[in-house]
């Protein structure tokens, strides 16, 4: 069976989440992830690899494409850039705050 | 409150220096990440599900005006306009860029603050009573005795890489606030029959996968031996404890290994060695250090009792507030005042920079100048004069913080968890959101009354849900968070862990369930009752039984 997978990581410098594009570089939009199939994985893995150790990038992982590890609560909460609920803010009373659900 | 000199502050300046040479050479390679990271985790900078997380020291969890203020400039200019305060007393930020961490220490000790041994296997920031200095009920201030124990752990070279991470409890009420039965060492300080004035030693309790209640070591220990017993104790642990499994490693294993009487022994034989040694403070640092926690001059109480009582008249939210976030002062014409950070769309223990500002200028004008963080995820402003109550009130319903729901049902303990955490199996904070509101009903949770109810959203319970009237545990059960249910746990002098009443739910199903126990409470008790009462007299079946009626 071919295994389908995408890799993720943080940004070394401020934290962030990213996911290796198909073009082998990064990006904190979940949507352009690349989707490697077993033939590219190892490149794209090389190349994460790679940039570890360039100290571009911390905390690389892959995900399976399975229908289940990718799309699990953790992982589309990182997706989203945030938490599912609002935090307060200072714009204004939080409790006028629609929470993201 | 303790005033750094000029040692701490050149100390801190060093350390802020050190952190930012660390990350320099992190960024440029010369660090790798597996060197880095426990230079990093002990200076309170973790790697979480979206970013950094910065952890903050608030030592025994008491801030002034000032430093509050200082955190919420943190928030704004460094993060995201909040921060979040937890039961261990501290603050954190979620946000946190690598790249500006060490300009976030060098603020930070700006203000006489730090992250030092926030994280990490070492002895971590002391927490202790919010309420010490403030109270009826203390033997003696329990913070000048938290600020030697902050300044000997400090850095101490001998316990700078435990098996596991290390914590101690103060605590000196006849109502332990501190959960001191919950810590690796829980020091109570008490009175001897004759009078003399020294601490109870509890040690080997935690929470976690393996919860268990402090056992008692010592039940007096004299003053002047406090920093020799606790080095013997920290002798024997980092000695004996286990370092080949990350889940035993914890005092509470090796005392539960050994046994209390052969873990005691270890520890006198131990501490004849160093016992009124060198080790010891001496007594002219003792009497500096606990200079700084001298009661403060209060101004004269104005005649108050009318006004209040007119005042809840006319106004149930302010009655309310009375009623439930009004704690005893020393001084009968004072009060100490909980501020709640429990609301609907509010995750429990969050502030906005803006309010953490505003409380600082209330406590300014209307307490010390000082602020308390609790246990529990709320503040406390203390020494305010009653007769000033009915105007504290008003400013902070102004700024939406005048809810009264100290101890209530709605006064989660309750962890980041998913929407935060690296460890999380399952989210907290919407589930604490859900359950609040399903008990929106102002007039419900006072019938309900004094309830505690907390969440995890892991095993690793930072939620404290082995301590709680009604725990939740999230679990992630075939990839989809469940929650699980325990009852009759507690945290204070009787401390007690939680026992799960049966297979966990669907995050859907969990407010109806938590009614469902609420239910049993309200049928079955008695008079006075509160639902702790309730659950020891009757024990968990009622319980049980409401909850799987198909059991």
């Amino acid at each position: 069976m071919m295994t389908d997978r995408i890799i993720t990581a943080n940004w070394l410098q401020d934290g962030a989440v990213i996911w290796m594009t198909d073009s082998l570089g990064w990006s904190i939009d979940r949507s352009v992830a690349g989707i490697f199939s077993e033939a590219r994985f190892e490149q794209a893995r090389g190349q994460a690899v790679l940039d570890e150790q360039n100290n571009l990038v911390t905390a690389v992982y892959e995900i399976v494409i399975d229908g289940k590890a990718e799309m699990s609560m953790r992982e589309q909460i990182r997706a989203n850039q945030g938490p599912t609920v609002a935090p307060p803010s200072d714009s204004g009373p939080h409790t006028q705050m629609t929470a993201r659900k | 409150m303790y005033v750094y000199d000029n040692i701490d502050r050149t100390f801190l300046a060093d350390r802020s220096r050190q952190f930012r040479d660390q990350v320099a050479r992190r960024l440029s390679g010369a660090l790798r990440e597996d060197e880095f990271k426990p230079l990093r985790l002990q200076n309170g900078l973790y790697l979480q599900l979206h970013a950094y997380m910065l952890r903050v020291a608030i030592p025994y969890g008491v801030l002034s005006g000032d430093q509050m203020r200082g955190l919420a400039g943190v928030a704004r200019d460094f993060d995201r306009g909040f921060g979040h305060f937890t039961t261990r007393q501290n603050i954190q930020f979620n946000w946190i860029k690598l790249v500006d961490a060490p300009d976030i220490l060098d603020r930070l000790a700006g203000f006489d603050m730090h992250a030092v041994q926030t994280s990490g296997n070492c002895i971590r920031n002391v927490t202790s009573d919010p309420l010490a200095g403030a109270t009826p009920d203390e033997v003696e201030h329990a913070h000048g005795w938290s600020e030697i124990i902050r300044q000997w752990s400090t850095l101490h070279p001998e316990f700078a890489f435990l098996p596991r991470k290390f914590k101690i409890a103060v605590s000196a009420g006849a109502e332990d606030r501190a959960a001191t039965g919950f810590h690796d060492i829980g020091l109570r300080i008490v009175k001897s029959r004759s009078g003399e004035v020294g601490f109870r030693v509890l040690v080997g309790g935690g929470q976690g996968r393996t919860p268990r209640v402090a056992q008692q070591l010592t039940p007096f220990l004299p003053k002047r031996n406090l920093l020799s017993y606790l080095e013997a104790i920290m002798r024997v642990y980092n000695a004996a404890g286990r370092r080949d499994n990350i889940y035993k490693a914890r005092i509470k294993i090796l005392v539960e290994a050994m046994g209390i009487d052969a873990f005691r022994d270890a520890v006198d034989a131990e501490w004849v060695t160093i016992r009124d040694s060198a080790v010891e403070l001496p007594d002219r640092e003792r009497d500096r250090i606990l200079g700084h926690f001298a009661r403060p001059t209060l101004g004269e109480p104005e005649i108050a009792e009318d006004k209040i009582r007119n005042q809840r008249e006319t106004s149930r939210g302010f009655d309310r507030w009375m009623r439930h976030n009004i704690l005893p002062h020393y001084d009968p014409g004072y009060a100490n005042v909980t501020i709640s950070l429990k609301q609907i769309n509010r995750p429990p223990g969050d502030a906005s920079a803006a309010e953490m500002e505003a409380i600082a200028d209330l406590a300014d004008t209307f307490g010390q100048g000082e602020i308390r963080v609790t246990y529990s995820q709320n503040l406390i402003i203390p020494h305010v004069k009653r007769s000033m109550l009915p105007e504290l009130y008003k400013s902070l319903s102004t700024i939406g913080l005048g809810g009264g729901e100290d101890g209530l049902i709605s006064d989660m303990i309750c962890c980041p968890g998913l929407d935060y955490c690296n460890l999380a199996n399952a989210r907290s904070l919407p589930l604490a959101d859900r359950i609040f509101e399903h008990f929106s009903d102002l007039g419900m949770r006072d019938e309900i009354g004094r309830l505690r109810l907390n969440i995890s959203g892991c095993i690793n319970a930072c939620g404290h849900h082995h301590a709680a009237d009604i725990g939740i545990l999230g679990v992630n059960k075939k990839g989809v968070e469940h929650y699980q249910i325990s009852l009759g746990g507690r945290a204070g002098e009787d401390a007690a862990v939680g026992s799960i009443l049966g297979p966990s739910f669907t995050e859907d199903a969990v407010p109806a369930a938590i009614a469902t126990l609420v239910d049993v409470y309200l049928h079955h008790r008695q008079r006075d009752e509160n639902f702790a009462a309730t659950v020891t007299r009757l024990g968990a079946a009622p319980f049980k039984r409401a909850l799987y009626p198909n059991a």
